[in-house]
């Protein structure tokens, strides 16, 4: 299997991701996934294009994007709707922003899978391991077990929902309310067609918990 | 309304605490990285950031309550 692995570096966010990114670096040297890194000045649109021309089975981008792109080091798109063709029939992999709304659902409809969020993806510094363990799990599903995406979407559901329960306990309420809203913004097209949320409905808004016990959370 | 701002205060005075026990502490949303002073002020004003907090604080709650659920019915052992 041949990747790409795209990590740009320019601002807080993408100092954090990039460190989480090298976990996934580092899991392909040791599964012999062929890896082209693109880092820092190289995560740009013409090194990006310039790779996959040469093609891969799967693409990996470690930070910011938008509903229909993925940004790169200098903060413009290096895949968007234009240039997505370039990841029809591949497998995609990121933890951007939103991306998987728009940008996600095109590569879907261009046979290609995708792992990845359909909403703001938020995190806390006092998680930072927990944070890099739920962005990063999916892959070890998805590439190093081989497991089916829909499958693989719903262990790391359980990996989310885990980490959630354990920070609560452990007093880290903010980083335990991202953990909670990532897991759902979370999406694997192939597991499931854009659009649905692949977990048989959202209850969210059906059942609503007393204020009194959301207000417990938050004491220390 | 009254116990939304109850809520709103105890998220207040846990980012409070939360500055005190660690100033570096950030919560990086998207493209944004926000102080807990910075948090905190943003939450007298955007309504869109409270509404989710509140959203996925219900949400962790339900959450709670399932999984205290299950332990009941492991627990329970078979008649």
């Amino acid at each position: 299997m041949k990747a790409i692995l795209v990590r740009p570096n320019f601002d807080d966010a993408t100092r954090y991701t990039f460190a989480f990114a090298e976990e996934i670096l580092e899991w392909c040297r040791q599964d012999g996934i062929d890896v082209v890194e693109l880092a820092e000045g190289e995560a740009v649109k013409s090194r990006v294009e310039e790779e996959l021309k040469k093609g891969a089975d799967l693409f990996i981008f470690y930070d910011h994007g938008d509903e229909d792109c993925l940004v790169g080091q200098d903060e413009q798109p290096v895949v968007n709707l234009n240039n997505c063709h370039w990841l029809a029939d591949k497998e995609v992999y990121t933890l951007a922003c939103l991306s998987a709304k728009k940008l996600g659902a095109e590569v879907w409809r261009q046979k290609g899978r995708y792992w990845g969020y359909t909403e703001v993806v938020g995190f806390t510094t006092d998680a930072l391991p927990e944070f890099k363990k739920s962005f990063n799990c999916g892959f070890t599903y998805l590439f190093i077990e081989r497991i089916p995406h829909g499958t693989a979407l719903d262990k790391a559901r359980e990996v989310f929902d885990k980490l959630a329960t354990t920070l609560v306990s452990e007093g880290k309420i903010m980083a335990a309310i991202y953990m909670r809203k990532n897991r759902d913004s979370l999406v694997a097209y192939n597991g499931q067609e854009p659009g649905s949320n692949g977990n048989g409905g959202c209850l969210l808004g059906l059942l609503k918990a007393p204020v009194q016990v959301v207000k417990k959370l938050f004491k220390r | 309304m009254g116990d939304e701002k109850i809520l709103k205060a105890a998220v207040i005075r846990y980012l409070e605490k939360q500055e005190e026990a660690d100033p570096g502490w950030k919560l990086v949303l998207g493209k944004e990285s926000l102080s807990a002073a910075q948090v905190r002020e943003r939450l007298q004003k955007d309504k869109k950031l409270w509404k989710e907090i509140r959203q996925w604080a219900d949400a962790l709650a339900v959450d709670m309550f399932n999984e205290g659920s299950k332990k009941i019915e492991s627990n329970s052992g078979t008649p």
